[in-house]
């Protein structure tokens, strides 16, 4: 049993609606010191066996949970 | 974010004495998207300057002669067929952003069509989301505020698995359908009508066609260019990205590299748009816009260059002034970005404070980024260094060819398919077509009542049971109390077969479903969608289809107000078939007059009115049996006429319970969906509806034929209404069932609940 996490983000130029949102908000409430806030998502993947763990994690970060016109992604552990 | 750009600058590109070959090199390399030809242009033009262009000047030409921004394979054609179809009730067509059409004393309608395919294809969501926030703009930019959304999809077979470089058409489709929901619901404009067709010609080439109705004071129209020198020229809206960097170049060549093309991409956030369109409708209110673009394909170079050249002025840009969303970035990136949500306005310099005010108060940020001088040039600083200094003429008209075309001479031939053995089951099957079968799982995910003015969406019947509505009726909500009907949709078929004839058919398709709401047709938008425009028989298709587009517009008295063009839909050398897309809107003077497209009650007459044309060609009866489509004679236009003269009359007066006219699938089709909207069946007999096959009576989907239901005791009142034409009594409404007899003789009895089943879940397995 392997536990592998991926981390999915939007690249580099690609606006994210949620993330200009909250950042506003947090102005709105007086947190001024904020610049910038960026928003990913974590998968933490469980798979049996460690062999190929990497190998299929790599498959679906590529194929299914992650959107390469617009999202990269990083196998975090 | 920074709004300086730091330490960049302009680049000069060598093209002075280069030959043919590395002129060719420097296109591609630069993704510039020219051919040799358009390369030497530049060099001549350059030459006479006596320098070598800047990469912000390269690139900017590249866009303005991008098949995108200055239609250069078809306008010859479009001026040729559509300008002499011009009508007094026509403000504006084919002028500025979008037509303005009069709709009473003080207040006009503005409507627009907009392709966005390629970038559809690349990445759905974003592509169709961005599409409905461009098609918007286009509408504000008029001063307008935007009413209705209309879209046509076509994607490619339903099974289509995908590949190494196009997504699988379940993908797509399910992408797209988010994307148009969540712009259109978000920014709060109804989603009311559409079209979505399948065919294997769209595997790679899915098309995203939207459309946009908006209502203006005719007094307030804001037109898109600026005539006097010493006004401001302001950006406001989102910010200025590296996406959508070439999107119009990329538009102008065949998808080759798939999905690597994602720089291409814009992204959408209708957060933005919302508020920005209630900052620039008050603006408008106020009378402090003087000209007003929006930054769609193309960017800033195309809307800053038309706007300046159309009033006949020239323009000073700062480019260190334009809002940025990440710094870093080049001259001419920001130049040519197509980052989404972005408004030109030309402002007098004393209403700066004003605009500025309500800019603030709506949280719309806005900058001045240039202001209009005198004479016919275009200059661009950066950080004080010049980076574009161009005559624009020179720039914003644009290249025009008359490319070579040949008609197709595959020989066409006429057969007679076999009639079937079970015409229920076959009906049936029909039914849970793709193609045929119910919208509603995606219908049901737009939004199309929001704004509370939709009298008819795009379903009709009781909650929950609803069937297909041919049109939908949009309350102008002004005083004199009329009301727009709306539709979208294409033949692809028919126009595969025919390319004029064909066409021509997909503009009296658009009448009859106008015709079915009680309404009566007023103005015509096309988006024409093709393959390549270097191949011959693409070309010609593309030409046949524009001159069948302004036969049948000029025979029903029809204007063509605005248009738009998609060419090089092609994926290595296969083109889609031919898809020009026809929005249409009628006027209604009374809602409440508004006619259904189901059976409501029991015990009512049953009539078809219109001639049948006892053939199968085109009909996705020949199509499902994989026999290609024969001849395509024209649709009778005098029948067409008969029919928007004679009908209205008959609404009027209120005689008229339900109309469903007769297309795709046929006259069985069209019985078959009436039924769903009350679930009250109908006892037909099919037989006296002309000479032909049983089959040809079911499933011809040629010839104009309107499906009319009324109280039987009035059946001498309409006949005498609609004159001359063919008009019988088929049947009437009453059961659980639709039987179909011939002559007296049983050919189908299916039970209203079996419609339903096979009607219903056609689309289930795709989304």
């Amino acid at each position: 049993m392997t536990v592998i996490r991926v981390e999915v983000t939007y690249r580099k130029g690609v606006e994210d609606p949620e993330a200009i949102t909250i950042t506003r908000n947090m102005k709105i409430l007086g947190y001024s010191s904020i610049g910038n806030i960026s928003i990913s998502k974590t998968y933490e993947i469980t798979i049996d066996g460690s062999e190929d763990a990497e190998k299929v994690v790599r498959e679906i970060s590529e194929k299914i949970l992650s959107n390469p016109v617009i999202q990269s992604y990083k196998i975090l552990s | 974010m920074s709004a300086l750009v730091n330490g960049t600058s302009r680049k000069v590109i060598r093209i002075l004495g280069k030959d043919g070959s590395s002129l060719d090199r420097l296109s591609k390399r630069l993704g510039l998207s020219l051919s040799i030809e358009e390369m030497k242009l530049l060099q001549e033009y350059f030459a006479g300057e006596k320098r070598d262009p800047t990469d912000v000047e390269l690139n900017a030409m590249a866009q303005a002669w991008s098949e995108h921004c200055c239609y250069k394979s078809s306008k010859f054609y479009l001026k040729k067929y559509f300008r002499d179809l011009k009508r007094d009730y026509v403000y504006l067509a084919m002028e500025d952003d979008a037509a303005v059409v009069r709709l009473d004393d003080e207040f006009s309608y503005v409507l627009k069509m907009e392709s966005h395919n390629h970038p559809s294809a690349i990445e759905p969501y974003g592509g169709a989301a961005t599409g409905v926030g461009g098609i918007i703009r286009d509408i504000l930019c008029m001063g307008a505020q935007p009413v209705a959304l209309v879209d046509s999809l076509f994607f490619g077979a339903p099974e289509f698995p995908g590949n190494r470089t196009s997504m699988s058409t379940r993908s797509l489709f399910s992408g797209v359908v988010a994307g148009i929901r969540d712009y259109g619901n978000r920014v709060g404009i109804p989603t009311v009508s559409g079209s979505i067709y399948f065919h294997p010609s769209y595997n790679h080439n899915p098309l995203v066609n939207a459309g946009c109705l908006g209502i203006i004071r005719t007094s307030n129209v804001i037109r898109s260019r600026i005539s006097k020198t010493g006004y401001l020229l302001i950006i406001a809206g989102g910010r200025t990205g590296r996406d959508g960097i070439h999107g119009v170049n990329f538009a102008s060549r065949s998808i080759a590299h798939g999905r690597d093309d994602s720089r291409s991409v814009q992204l959408g956030n209708p957060i933005v748009e919302e508020p920005l369109i209630h900052a620039i409708l008050e603006a408008s209110d106020h009378g402090l816009i003087e000209g007003m673009k929006d930054l769609g394909g193309g960017g800033m170079s195309s809307a800053i260059g038309e706007l300046v050249h159309a009033g006949g002025v020239g323009a000073k840009i700062y480019l260190e002034k334009v809002l940025l969303k990440e710094e870093g970035m080049l001259p001419w990136e920001i130049w040519v970005s197509e980052s989404q949500e972005r408004m030109l306005l030309a402002v007098h310099p004393d209403k700066l404070g004003d605009i500025g005010e309500i800019f603030r108060l709506w949280d719309t940020e806005f900058s001045v980024v240039g202001e209009t001088v005198e004479g016919d040039r275009l200059v661009i600083t950066c950080d004080g260094e010049k980076v574009l200094d161009l005559d624009l003429e020179f720039m914003t008209s644009g290249l025009e060819y008359q490319r070579e075309a040949e008609e197709s001479n595959s020989p066409r031939k006429t057969l007679l398919p076999k009639e079937p053995a079970d015409f229920g089951s076959l009906l049936i099957s029909m039914l849970s077509d793709p193609n045929i079968g119910s919208r509603e799982p995606v219908v049901r995910q737009y939004d199309h009542t929001v704004r509370g003015s939709t009298v008819k969406g795009p379903l009709s019947g009781n909650p929950n049971i609803e069937g297909p509505s041919d049109s939908s009726l949009i309350l102008a909500q002004v005083p004199s109390g009329i009301s727009l009907a709306l539709t979208s949709g294409s033949r692809p078929l028919l126009i595969s077969a025919d390319p004029a004839n064909g066409s021509k058919y997909c503009v009296t398709e658009a009448a009859m479903n106008i015709l079915s709401s009680g309404a009566v047709p007023h103005s015509v938008v096309d988006c024409l969608n093709f393959g390549s425009p270097t191949d011959r028989h693409v070309m010609n298709e593309l030409i046949e289809s524009i001159r069948g587009i302004s036969e049948a517009c000029r025979d029903l008295s029809l204007p063509v107000v605005s248009g738009n063009v998609s060419l090089y839909n092609s994926y290595r050398e296969s083109h889609i078939i031919p898809t020009p897309v026809i929005m249409m809107v009628g006027l209604l003077d009374k809602p409440e007059k508004a006619v259904r497209q189901h059976l409501s009650r029991e015990g009512k007459a049953i009539f078809v009115a219109g001639n049948l044309v006892s053939s199968l060609n085109g009909s996705l009866y020949e199509y499902s049996r994989g026999i290609d489509p024969g001849n395509i004679d024209p649709p009778d236009m005098d029948e067409v006429r008969a029919l928007l003269s004679r009908i209205p009359g008959l609404v009027q007066k209120g005689l008229i319970e339900a109309m469903h006219d007769v297309s795709d699938g046929g006259l069985a089709t069209a019985l078959a969906e009436m039924c769903l909207g009350a679930g009250i069946g109908m006892r037909v007999d099919i037989g006296s509806t002309g000479y032909g096959t049983p089959a040809q009576k079911m499933f011809s989907e040629l010839g104009n034929r309107m499906i009319i239901v009324a109280d039987p005791s009035n059946e001498e009142i309409i006949r005498k209404g609609l004159g001359e034409l063919r008009f019988t009594r088929i049947g009437t409404s009453g059961g659980r069932e639709l039987e179909i007899l011939h002559n007296g003789v049983a050919l189908a009895n299916i039970s209203v609940d079996s419609i339903r089943k096979a009607y219903g879940g056609a689309l289930h397995a795709l989304l």
